[in-house]
């Protein structure tokens, strides 16, 4: 494995660090660094990587939003922690074969082989016992990690094989990545999101209205099965940028922020996909430039960031527009109860009077405020 | 008596206790809050663990705490402003929590070996080794007792203050799981029996974290109250005998990674990861037996 040339992405910071730690460790060199790699400035493999996570971060928002809308998001969730055996028996397969380089394609092979098992029996499980599809999911995806640990540690066991990265496949590192690495990445993303796109009509008819989708001849279980495959491509994908245990929230967190923002669908797969690339862009290229800190977990932290923003500033549904809107119509309700009292102080009968003064109209008007109902797209 | 006694009664008591308390979480389809729970509680014990530099029970529960009571609000807030549906808003705040606590984890990791990311994914069997006594008079003696780890018998206590929670709360924790609102017509306080459960489900996932690791104590807070589940209809029995599948995934597992492995594979391979795989597999062969039995009766009303 020596021989093939690596060029981590962290090689950048460690060159920023050569000329002194401190000087390193400065806030503005640092500072300097991310505006580099941010703007595709930071060298050939840094670039490719770094775009690579990107494209993910555009599928992962394009492929969560439907699987957001079909009540899904959480199979994103069982097939990334199920996919640790799979990956786990891949490389044990790998090795007693006598290879002793590692294969990405095959490791995500075997991911894919076992994250698909693990959707069957949940599907299973969910339609032929009395367990909610929630504690399927909570159960397989915590019991078959727990056997992808046991295979895990099996490979530790396999003397002279390169198992450099398998671990890193649990938490996400870039700084690991080659860029062929980054490459199959790239290729497995655009592929479903191309899927996807492709998909664009039936999926969003599968999506909002199933038994129409049925009675218009459309194979609806065949499309569910599509559409586990294609959140499965993106978990398979960033499996080594974001790592399996966050790559879910890739899925979920970019198609909730878009779900702030728009109510029809076209608009929320485009600012779904711009919100995981901004998060993948971001996320990415600060670990270029703090090794210590892995891509993983800075990328869902980003994607978080953007929904919690989001949540407050969003024009219809953010909470500070429904502050604004809740002030307006108190203050419009508030002048509405002044005039008729002014304009019919005299003439009101006094049991009327409680219903058109202050402190009683502003009560009901707290009811029809936003937020109060469970509403959805 | 051997060296890893106590990680033997650690694990043991550690499942026991987590399928107890998951029990009434899969009994009330909140398994899905109990896998954010896990998830969650980890950069509250981060920052616990950072602030006062050791992983003394007290702090990590505080922190564990927070974290979880931070959680949830989240969780309740992303559901009513934004209505994110309700597995969706779940697992973005677990996801985002757990991404925090790997962060805080990886940015001081160099710092400190107590708390890393390996003993978040399987916990720290191997320090709970302890060389036991053989005879009485060593016993008596005293100087191994002084060498005893504490958080076997910690677990063990924990295991006793749930059991004697959930017997002394049962009419309660009944009344509550089936009709919370004529519980509280009866003058009872659903909201009392949840609060009580949640501090003790946290405590043992906080507890767990040295036997089990945070994200292998969700299979047990999970896999055996559902296969209890699959297997019984009465409420006495569903508990009893989740509170024994999980002591049994535990202890088996155990034997099976440290004593099985090496004759098959010719070394010992991750204890509570096998635990945790073998509760599944109990899950999926209940599952595999009462499905064929659930079948039988709707084909007999089909063909009517």
């Amino acid at each position: 494995m020596l021989d093939v040339p690596r060029w981590p992405l962290a090689s950048l910071a460690n060159a920023a660090m050569t000329d002194g730690t401190a000087a390193g460790q400065d806030g503005a060199a640092l500072l300097q660094a991310w505006a580099r790699v941010l703007t595709f400035g930071g060298g050939y493999n840094t670039n490719v990587v770094l775009m690579g996570t990107i494209l993910l971060g555009i599928s992962a928002g394009a492929v969560g939003s439907f699987a957001m809308l079909k009540g899904r998001a959480l199979v994103a969730d069982a097939i990334s922690h199920a996919s640790l055996v799979g990956v786990a028996l891949a490389f044990l397969l790998h090795a007693a074969l006598g290879q002793e380089e590692r294969s990405m394609p095959l490791l995500m092979l075997g991911a894919a082989l076992s994250g698909a098992c693990a959707v069957a029996s949940i599907e299973w499980i969910a339609r032929n016992t009395r367990l909610s599809p929630e504690t399927a999911v909570a159960t397989i995806s915590s019991a078959s990690f727990g056997a992808g640990i046991v295979a895990l540690s099996a490979t530790r066991r396999v003397s002279g094989a390169d198992r450099a990265g398998l671990d890193e496949l649990i938490f996400g590192s870039t700084a690991s990545m080659t860029s062929a690495d980054a490459a199959l990445m790239a290729v497995l993303a655009t592929t479903a999101l191309g899927a996807t796109l492709a998909l664009y009509k039936v999926l969003t008819a599968v999506a909002f209205n199933e038994r129409f989708a049925r009675s218009r001849g459309l194979p609806v279980q065949l499309l569910d099965a599509v559409l586990a495959a294609l959140v499965g491509a993106v978990a398979m994908a960033g499996l080594q940028a974001v790592g399996m245990l966050l790559v879910a929230a890739l899925l979920v967190a970019p198609a909730a922020t878009a779900r702030l923002w728009t109510t029809r669908v076209a608009p929320m797969v485009v600012v779904a996909a711009a919100a995981g690339a901004g998060a993948a862009w971001v996320g990415a290229s600060i670990s270029a430039v703090t090794p210590s800190a892995p891509a993983g977990p800075l990328i869902i932290l980003s994607a978080a960031a953007t929904f919690l923003v989001s949540l407050l500033v969003a024009p219809e549904r953010g909470v500070l527009s429904g502050w604004l809107r809740h002030r307006r119509l108190a203050a419009a309700a508030r002048r509405a109860a002044a005039e008729a009292a002014s304009g019919a102080t005299s003439p009101a009968p006094s049991s009327t009077a409680p219903i058109s003064t202050g402190p009683s109209s502003t009560a009901p008007i707290s009811t029809v405020a936003p937020h109060t109902g469970p509403g959805r797209t | 008596m051997t060296l890893d006694l106590m990680p033997m009664v650690a694990v043991t008591a550690s499942a026991a206790t987590l399928a107890l308390l998951g029990s009434f979480l899969v009994l009330r389809r909140q398994a899905m809050l109990g896998d954010a729970m896990a998830h969650s509680v980890l950069p509250g014990l981060v920052v616990a663990f950072l602030l006062t530099g050791s992983r003394a029970a007290g702090p990590m529960f505080l922190g564990a705490a927070a974290a979880a009571a931070l959680s949830g609000a989240a969780i309740g807030a992303i559901i009513r402003y934004g209505r994110v549906e309700r597995s969706a808003a779940i697992g973005l705040v677990y996801t985002t929590m757990f991404a925090l606590g790997v962060l805080l984890l990886e940015l001081n990791g160099g710092a400190n070996v107590d708390l890393d990311v390996d003993c978040v994914l399987s916990g720290q069997l191997e320090l709970m080794f302890w060389n036991a006594p053989t005879t009485w008079a060593e016993v008596l003696e005293g100087p191994s007792l002084a060498g005893l780890p504490p958080q076997p018998l910690r677990l063990v206590g924990l295991l006793a203050a749930s059991c004697t929670a959930v017997v002394a709360g049962w009419p309660l924790l009944r009344a509550v799981a089936f009709d919370a609102p004529f519980a509280r017509s009866r003058g009872l306080h659903p909201s009392a029996a949840s609060a009580g459960l949640m501090t003790l489900t946290i405590l043992a996932i906080v507890l767990s974290f040295d036997a089990v690791g945070s994200i292998l104590a969700i299979a047990l807070l999970t896999c055996p109250p559902a296969t209890a589940r699959l297997l019984t209809d009465r409420m006495g029995p569903y508990v009893l005998l989740s509170v024994g599948l999980g002591a049994a995934a535990g202890l088996l597992g155990y034997l099976l990674a440290t004593r099985a492995a090496p004759l098959l594979l010719g070394g010992s391979v991750d204890a509570s990861g096998t635990v945790a795989a073998l509760s599944g597999l109990g899950l999926l062969a209940a599952a595999a037996c009462t499905a064929r039995a659930r079948r039988l009766p709707e084909s007999q009303g089909a063909d009517l």
